[in-house]
């Protein structure tokens, strides 16, 4: 670090977040704070924050933990290229993060919402050298992105249901939406956006495939921020969607599923960080199952859990980091006796897992007592898989503490040097770890006033606020918690047997990054063939499909005439004679055999309409149609003169010709139709009569098409010059230009 | 009145459509020359006509005669037909300089740009 502009960034980054919580926490006052700015108030759009129970969580473990984890990144980072750019995208994504659990306006959440979408893809594919982290970047960005869009669909149908963008106005609403029609499709669609951000099954994958990020990455957005917007967003429009039926039937179903099938495949996994990633799966599916059930006892747990969680788990992700950095693999069976190296990490690793396993008097165990709580509301099946998925969560932690620290070192594990004398990479690893342990032992009473308390008071119609105690006597949730043990260390100890078996159920099972890879591939061919389908580069082919659909467009006009208007057959004779001979100087153009004979026809045809603007009172029209006219037919003849050799063209197949003249004769009787319902109709002059009438005053000018073109209009002509200047210039340059033949075909004159 | 320009503007379109879908390169450019000028009538016609009657403004007056003809189609087609005849000269010379480089009017033997790939 000898870099000073760097070494000032990097405080910068740093110290931003910290100063961003010690301003969330002076500024709450609970049980709400609101800031609020007009944006564009025509739209409904304001920006305008919100500081509540539930916003007051995310927002300072966002700070909080970002804080810790910038200083991570700082160590971390150091042997990277770019940690500059690194810091910046994680301080964006900070800030991105920040805005959406602050928001008290649906669309700006999406805006948010979005860019956390947009840095978490350039903090993903940071490594961007690497094929699979541009590619897990994409993947992650295309499965958030695509839900978000639906989300964004869903937000506008709750906006216009309610008749408010505004959160907290609508929340006030709660549960009278549910008897609008669209009631259904903006919950389903808004659940789709937030089961993909909060990755849960089937839009699972991502989450792992995103573990191709550096630690850090994993460590924020992987564990403690960005894949909970999702369960954020849930938590926030319960008191909205929460009394529908399907609403519980389907983060409950959802929910559960993921964390038992993210469970067992986590319990396959042999790199630790793939391991940490499916169980933070598991405990975002236990996240949604939580808010499905909604009753104060789950909202308790889950208030519990994404502390804990965010505590326990970015914790667990920098001591994998510190394993990384000093053995240069994450393979579980090529760790051994890294004790010796990592003694704080070590330190970190085991209370972090305790808390992960749930062991008293961890923050782990105290959301896992409210976790069985609230499934024990509703019967055993939740609470069974919730055991179940517990119990692997206990025999992974063991898993992650015993065989790369306690296993003594041995020949063929894989060689490891010291890290630890850089402070910044066992610090917040050590300070996650004593959170852990101190939130629940002697922060409780404040957790619960601050948090708690006023989250529950936005997110439940009826409040009844479970005081949170650490120990409430033998009951049957603790049971429970020791049944997940005693399961969880079975688990451990038949592992080496459990796993193959486990293997070998699950290997013919359709996987995630798979589908995912069909479906895209199934894009891109669809695409594909669409492409050859219309870009088939016959350019005939291309005009016949443009006038059909010109066509199809045209023949709208045919549906919308009845009845007839009346003709006004009011004619002079020249009227007659001009029509007839127009109408016969254009079949004469399409039946001409040559071209010289065809020129002819079309020269008639521009003096023929020279005449008619000339009888119908526009003498300037005439006069410019004629110059025109005139110079059209010269230039063609002068051109014509030099192409007597491309007279031989072969003619379309005689089907094809009929088709055209079906097309040609559509087009033609839809623009007579128009015109006429056009003419039949009133007209409304009222623009011509101001030329009109300030013509003179405001023009200085007798005739009216004159001082239109010239002063109301001038900006028009002087466009209208501007683009015949620039036709004159291209012809130079077509006729200027060298071969494309003489280009390619010709070879390098060689030196005789 | 009208209502027989209607008809001629349609017939001259079709003309004009069926010469845009034929395979000589010039024919297609005679093409868009007649409907360029359908087209130019068409908005004159949705203005309306009127006989004899010039939207001209005497020395001696502040208006226009009454039912004096409608200006601002007048002033709009006096605009198209000038930048259709730009646009109709540089396609003009783009046709010339195509049937030169490739050899043939024939536009479906004009592939230079897919054959490249």
């Amino acid at each position: 670090m000898h870099n000073p502009t760097l070494k000032l960034w990097l405080a910068f980054c740093a110290l931003l977040p910290l100063g961003i919580f010690l301003l969330i926490s002076a500024s709450y006052k609970p049980p709400e704070s609101l800031l609020y700015w007009p944006w564009i108030p025509s739209l409904g759009i304001d920006f305008s924050l919100r500081l509540d129970g539930l916003s007051v969580l995310f927002a300072s473990l966002i700070s909080g933990v970002g804080f810790l984890v910038q200083l991570y990144a700082i160590a971390y980072m150091k042997p990277y290229k770019g940690r500059g750019a690194f810091h910046l995208y994680l301080t964006l994504f900070m800030l991105a993060m920040l805005g959406l659990v602050l928001a008290d306006n649906l669309l700006l959440l999406f805006v948010f919402w979005e860019l956390t979408t947009l840095t978490s893809y350039l903090l993903i594919g940071f490594n961007h050298e690497q094929e699979k982290s541009r590619k897990n970047a994409l993947q992650a960005m295309l499965v958030t992105g695509s839900g978000g869009l639906a989300m964004l669909a869903g937000l506008i149908i709750l906006g216009e249901m309610a008749g408010t963008y505004s959160l907290s106005a609508i929340i006030t609403q709660g549960a009278s939406l549910s008897q609008h029609p669209w009631f259904t499709p903006s919950l389903l669609l808004i659940l789709l956006g937030a089961f993909t951000k909060s990755a849960q099954f089937p839009f699972h994958f991502w989450l792992p495939g995103a573990m191709a990020a550096p630690t850090p990455v994993s460590a924020y957005l992987h564990s403690s921020t960005m894949v909970k917007a999702g369960v954020y967003l849930l938590a926030r429009l319960l008191p909205v969607y929460g009394d529908s039926t399907l609403w519980f039937t389907l983060l409950c179903s959802a929910g559960a599923f993921t964390a038992l099938w993210c469970a067992l495949q986590a319990y396959r996994q042999t790199d630790l960080k793939l391991m940490l990633a499916f169980s933070t799966n598991v405990i975002l599916g236990q996240l949604v199952m939580l808010i499905g059930i909604g009753s104060s006892y789950a909202i308790t747990a889950a208030l519990l859990l994404i502390a804990a969680h965010s505590f326990y788990k970015a914790g667990l992700f920098m001591v994998v980091g510190n394993i990384d950095k000093a053995t240069g693999t994450r393979e579980y069976h090529e760790l051994a006796g890294l004790r010796a190296v990592l003694a704080i990490s070590f330190t970190a690793a085991l209370v972090t897992a305790a808390s992960k396993a749930g062991l008293p008097p961890s923050f782990g165990f105290l959301s896992k007592e409210y976790l069985y709580k609230a499934g024990l509301e509703f019967g055993w099946l939740l609470s069974g898989t919730m055991l179940l998925a517990n119990a692997i969560m206990v025999a992974l932690a063991l898993l992650i503490v015993i065989k790369p620290f306690l296993r003594p070192h041995h020949a063929k594990a894989a060689p490891m040097k010291a890290v630890e004398h850089n402070q910044l990479l066992w610090l917040p690893p050590i300070v996650l770890a004593l959170l852990s342990i101190i939130v629940p032992l002697a922060l409780l009473n404040w957790y619960q006033g601050l948090v708690i308390d006023p989250a529950a008071e936005v997110m439940l119609s009826t409040p009844q606020v479970k005081t949170v105690k650490l120990w409430e006597g033998l009951n049957l949730p603790l049971l429970l918690s020791a049944l997940t043990l005693l399961l969880g260390i079975l688990l451990y100890v038949g592992y080496p047997r459990l796993k193959p078996r486990l293997d070998q159920l699950m290997s013919g099972l359709p996987s995630g990054p798979a589908v995912y890879q069909y479906l895209l591939d199934a894009v891109v061919k669809l695409a594909n063939w669409q492409t050859r389908l219309l870009q088939h580069g016959q350019l005939t082919q291309y005009s016949l499909q443009f006038f059909l659909v010109l066509l199809a467009f045209l023949s709208t006009v045919l549906w919308q005439i009845h009845p007839l208007p009346p003709i006004d057959w009011d004619l002079k004779y020249y009227d007659i004679f001009l029509a007839v001979f127009l109408v016969i100087a254009a079949v004469v153009v399409v039946k001409a055999r040559t071209l010289l004979l065809a020129v002819a026809a079309l020269g008639t045809i521009g003096f023929l309409t020279t005449l008619v603007f000339l009888v119908y009172s526009a003498p300037d029209v005439a006069k410019t149609q004629l110059l025109v006219e005139t110079l059209l037919v010269v230039f063609i003849a002068i051109v014509l003169r030099h192409l007597s050799a491309a007279n031989t063209v072969p003619r379309h197949s005689a089907v094809r010709r009929l088709v055209h003249a079906c097309v040609a004769a559509g087009i033609g009787i839809s623009i007579t139709l128009a015109l006429w319902i056009i003419t039949a109709e009133p007209m409304n002059q009222a623009i011509s009569e101001f030329y009109a009438q300030t013509s003179v005053s405001g023009g200085k000018g007798r005739n009216i098409v004159n001082v239109i073109l010239v002063d109301f209009r001038a900006f028009d002509t002087l466009g209208e010059a501007v683009v015949v200047v620039i036709a004159a210039l291209a012809t130079i340059a077509i006729l200027a230009g060298k071969r494309i033949n003489q280009m390619v075909s010709e070879p390098p004159k060689e030196p005789r | 009145m009208e209502f027989l320009w209607c008809l001629v503007v349609g017939l001259m379109t079709a003309c004009g459509v069926f010469l845009m879908l034929e395979r000589h390169i010039v024919r297609f450019l005679f093409g868009m020359i007649l409907v360029s000028n359908a087209i130019n009538l068409a908005i004159f016609v949705a203005g309306r006509l009127t006989r004899g009657n010039p939207p001209l403004i005497a020395s001696d007056a502040l208006l226009p005669a009454a039912g004096y003809a409608n200006p601002l189609p007048q002033a709009l087609i006096l605009t198209a037909i000038v930048i259709g005849f730009g646009l109709l000269l540089f396609t003009l010379l783009l046709a010339y300089r195509a049937i030169k480089e490739f050899g043939t009017a024939d536009m479906d033997k004009m592939q230079h740009a897919e054959t490249e790939q």
